[in-house]
């Protein structure tokens, strides 16, 4: 398997190999090559939001993070998604916009950077599991001219305006080789309409790696769960989906997409139920798993993100949950980073790693010391050891 | 433990590490008995922490130096039972304190430089089998009831009866012999605590001389 992955390697460095790992990675694989998989093992963040300094590390299959209000869990999320997308500047606006900030045409990018000054480049380094480093470097740059005389082919369209500050993604690969884009945003008039666009420059490439995050909210977004329920069906693996939601509702039989009155959505046959269940009626709860669960086969060989994974779930599902994500997140070698405020949710996922074969999970609790945060680590040990005193360990 | 006023479950109680000089006993028990001593020698700039179980001690010192509240810790003193071989013990806590990478005493009451400084006792000695409760039980040997404590272990041997193992013996001592006193339903720490043990006796010398120094 060794040998396969760095024929593997080769092959992408020459661009022959495909950025996400469908057909290549097995449904079994060895505790050994799950490690070499997963995407991060170290991870270090400069000047992004809330945080000026942050490393943590070792990372695991599967990190909860835990801490007080405003600590840096959420933004520590936010700073792998952006690193994860790689030179894709548009994920800035997204990661802004799940905050409900909208975008300031002035200084659309200050609220990124520590303390506002935007003066101080966001440094994003990971040390993948193969000990390579690769980092994400964000700056701003003044525009050329702030005002753009344009003249737009398209029908109606009466200003172009552009912000006078562009961002800068430089990615350095795990090989060396860096690779920057270019956003500029402009606002667009059209009659009373305003419209906010960025335009990159090169394009975005791909990125290599499935990065999905799913916030606190509990309304998923019922078509990505559609397609990528159709993926799970595709490669025949969604019993893993099926076992889970029966944890929320134990009269679940079935799962199949439907679209009986135009709209297609997941449909659950219930026992003793006369006509199939939208999804959306099997509950907040229901929905929430579900979207955990497609997201981890989806990001096959990825990372999912979820913010305050525990939401929406009753505390004596917690540990099936922490099951069901631990036995996806092995079969598709998808790495997990998700927060908490709940004792009885970190509880669960340290009882549910305890009995498989392998510990593949880590507590990382962020605190506030003298100003700056800082993150512990808890292996097996020593959660164990915090729980019997008990210390506190969500900060 | 606290209850909860509405459901009357059981709220687990979390415990803070809030001194700088902090001594690691054996459980709960033993922490009431040490909070005691404490008070009698009147230091009130050292914490007990009744937390030390035999297997758990590695993985409880590496939670707590993971916490936010360790950084301020400049000593800390372990107490460990001897129970049937005190160098095992020894060696038991010292491994302990390699795993969790503090620094490793070579000898009982003998302080290792830190930070943080650490020193451990054996109870009741390095050269002694035991617990903590051979100690109480020898600190009260004048007591009156102690004689009548001595004859219901005679008594159960003569009659047949099973009786505890000898290596229960001294804590099957300490449960008959607190019953003598005025409250017979207190274990070994809140008795130290109502004054049931003399902790002013010689008994507890080593002891006292080993908290004062953490």
């Amino acid at each position: 398997m060794a040998r396969k992955l760095i024929a593997y390697e080769k092959r992408q460095k020459k661009g022959e190999a495909p950025a996400v790992r469908e057909k290549s990675a097995s449904y079994k694989n060895d505790a050994d090559t799950v490690q070499k998989l997963l995407r991060y093992k170290r991870f270090e963040v400069q000047n992004f939001r809330c945080i000026k300094k942050l490393a943590i590390s070792p990372l695991e299959q599967v990190n909860l993070i835990a801490g007080m209000n405003n600590v840096g869990k959420t933004t520590l999320l936010e700073a792998l998604f952006l690193h994860i997308g790689e030179t894709n500047p548009e994920l800035a606006l997204r990661v802004n916009n799940w905050r409900g900030l909208g975008p300031e045409i002035e200084s659309p990018w200050r609220q990124l950077f520590w303390q506002f000054n935007d003066k101080s480049p966001i440094k994003l380094t990971a040390t993948t599991m193969l000990g390579k480093e690769c980092s994400l470097t964000i700056t701003t740059k003044l525009a050329e001219s702030k005002v753009v005389e344009e003249i737009l082919p398209k029908k109606g369209t009466e200003f172009v305006k552009s912000s006078g500050v562009n961002i800068v993604f430089d990615y350095v690969n795990e090989d060396g080789k860096s690779r920057k884009v270019m956003g500029t945003p402009f606002l667009i008039g059209q009659g009373n309409i305003v419209r906010f666009e960025l335009r990159m420059s090169p394009p975005s490439l791909p990125t290599r790696v499935t990065g999905i995050f799913l916030n606190s909210g509990l309304k998923s977004v019922l078509d990505e769960d559609v397609n990528r329920f159709s993926q799970l069906r595709i490669k025949q693996r969604d019993k893993l989906l099926l076992d889970a939601m029966q944890l929320i509702e134990p009269r679940l039989e079935r799962l199949e997409i439907l679209s009986p009155q135009g709209t297609t959505l997941i449909y659950g046959y219930l026992k003793d139920y006369q006509e199939p269940v939208p999804m959306p009626l099997l509950g907040d709860g229901a929905r929430r798993l579900a979207s955990l669960i497609l997201a981890i086969c989806t990001a096959q060989g990825g990372v999912v993100l979820v913010d305050e994974i525990e939401n929406g779930i009753h505390h004596s599902i917690l540990k099936g949950m922490w099951n069901a994500v631990a036995e996806s997140a092995s079969l598709f070698n998808t790495q997990i980073f998700a927060t908490t405020h709940s004792q009885e949710c970190l509880v669960a996922a340290h009882e549910a790693f305890l009995e498989r074969d392998q510990y593949r999970f880590r507590l990382h609790r962020l605190d506030r010391l003298n100003g700056e945060i800082a993150a512990a680590t808890y292996d097996q040990e020593s959660l164990e050891g915090a729980l019997s005193i008990p210390l506190e360990v969500r900060g | 433990m606290a209850t909860c006023p509405e459901c009357n479950a059981v709220i687990e109680e979390k415990l803070v590490v809030r001194k700088e000089r902090l001594l690691i006993a054996e459980g709960k028990d033993d922490e009431q008995f040490f909070n005691a001593m404490l008070r009698q020698l009147g230091l009130d700039e050292i914490q007990v922490l009744g937390i030390g179980g035999k297997t758990r001690l590695e993985g409880q010192l590496k939670a707590l130096k993971l916490d936010p509240a360790w950084r301020q810790v400049s000593s800390i003193g372990i107490v460990r039972d001897a129970d049937d071989d005190p160098d095992a013990a020894f060696r038991s806590v010292c491994s302990a304190l390699k795993g969790a990478k503090l620094p490793v005493p070579s000898k009982a009451l003998a302080p290792m430089v830190g930070p943080p400084t650490v020193q451990v006792m054996i109870i009741p000695s390095l050269r002694k089998e035991g617990a903590l409760e051979d100690l109480c039980l020898e600190s009260s040997a004048d007591d009156p009831a102690m004689p009548c404590v001595e004859q219901y272990f005679e008594c159960l041997a003569e009659r047949g009866a099973p009786g505890p193992k000898e290596r229960s013996l001294s804590k099957a001592k300490t449960r008959v012999f607190l019953t003598s006193k005025e409250d017979p339903t207190l274990p070994l720490g809140i008795a130290a605590q109502k004054g049931y043990w003399p902790l002013d006796s010689s008994v507890f010398d080593e002891v006292r001389r080993f908290i004062a120094s953490i």
